[in-house]
């Protein structure tokens, strides 16, 4: 069949396919589909009937390619705003990186360092209290960095009570000042703990992309 | 969500990617998609392509080409490329997790 011929029936069939659309999807689907076939060709050497079957062939069926239009605007007029899901489609890992903010975190860092010199003993422990209300740090971690605060914090006072039992004043007072750095100490390495936890979770994350 | 609606689903955001860093004539758009694969009908993609055009996501003009007559050229907009980019942030994940099911991983992700 003469490559011409072929062309035009293809298109009429797709254009009687189509009378359903509105005209404007119409004129623009015919008109995309002949852009097509046209570029194709314009590729080939030889054009001849086999050639343009082949390039009829892989557009595919005019009943298919309408009922795709069809189905695609079917789709959006069932849902207004495709584009603007209120739901992500995955709902991500257990502690998902995104718009949400890290005030919880902030706090808990801010507790575990700063309050630690302003407010020690309490700074620290406050700290923990936020971190474990945090959603971006897992159970373990959360774990992890109580017990470096609490066996730090603990650590003076073991050390202290025997001394102190033992009556030597002295020593217990030159270690006291020692000591007394454990209980920032503790705060900061539970924050440096748990901020590297983020940083690395946040910098997964982002890999990812 | 019947496998014609995934495939819908993926493929649009294939499209955005294939225009993300430069401009495509729709036909050479088509012809990626077909070569890799992701459609048996290539003539599908046109109403892809059309409402793409439609939500704003792409953008075309009408250029001169080499052999024939004007053709329709197509780029990304600042919300394709939004859209794409939660597209590109949930997908792999989704990816693994569905890959590690179907595997037979019962433990999941």
């Amino acid at each position: 069949m003469d490559p011409d011929a072929l062309i035009r029936e293809y298109l009429g069939r797709l254009e009687a396919a189509a009378v359903a659309l509105p005209a404007e999807e119409r004129a623009e689907l015919v008109g995309d589909v002949r852009g097509h076939i046209e570029a194709a060709l314009a590729e080939l050497e030889r054009i001849d009937g086999t050639a343009v079957r082949t390039v009829l062939d892989r557009l595919g069926a005019p009943d298919e390619i309408v009922a795709a239009e069809a189905e695609i605007d079917a789709h959006v007029t069932a849902s207004p705003s495709p584009r603007a899901p209120d739901a992500p489609f995955y709902a991500g890992s257990p502690s998902p990186a995104g718009d949400r903010s890290v005030a919880v975190e902030k706090i808990a860092l801010g507790m575990l360092t700063v309050g630690a010199l302003v407010m020690p003993v309490i700074g620290p422990l406050l700290g923990l209290g936020f971190a474990w209300s945090s959603t971006r740090w897992t159970t373990p971690q959360k774990r992890t960095a109580a017990m470096v605060v609490t066996v730090l914090l603990v650590l003076p006072v073991v050390i202290l009570t025997p001394m102190v039992a033992a009556g030597e004043i002295t020593a217990v007072f030159s270690t006291f000042g020692v000591l007394v750095a454990l209980v920032p100490l503790a705060g900061f390495t539970a924050a440096l703990y748990l901020a590297s936890a983020l940083y690395l979770e946040v910098t997964i994350v982002l890999r990812r992309r | 969500m019947s496998l014609t609606e995934l495939n819908r689903g993926v493929v649009e955001h294939c499209v955005l990617a294939l225009i993300r860093d430069h401009e495509s004539y729709a036909f050479d758009i088509v012809r990626a998609l077909g070569d890799r694969g992701l459609v048996t009908s290539e003539g599908t993609i046109y109403p892809l392509l059309a409402r793409l055009r439609r939500d704003g996501l792409a953008a075309t003009t009408w250029r001169e080409s080499d052999a024939g007559p004007p053709r329709r050229y197509y780029r990304i907009t600042e919300e394709g490329r939004r859209v794409l980019d939660i597209f590109v942030a949930e997908w792999s994940g989704f990816r693994d997790a569905v890959d590690a099911l179907v595997a037979g991983d019962g433990r999941g992700g």
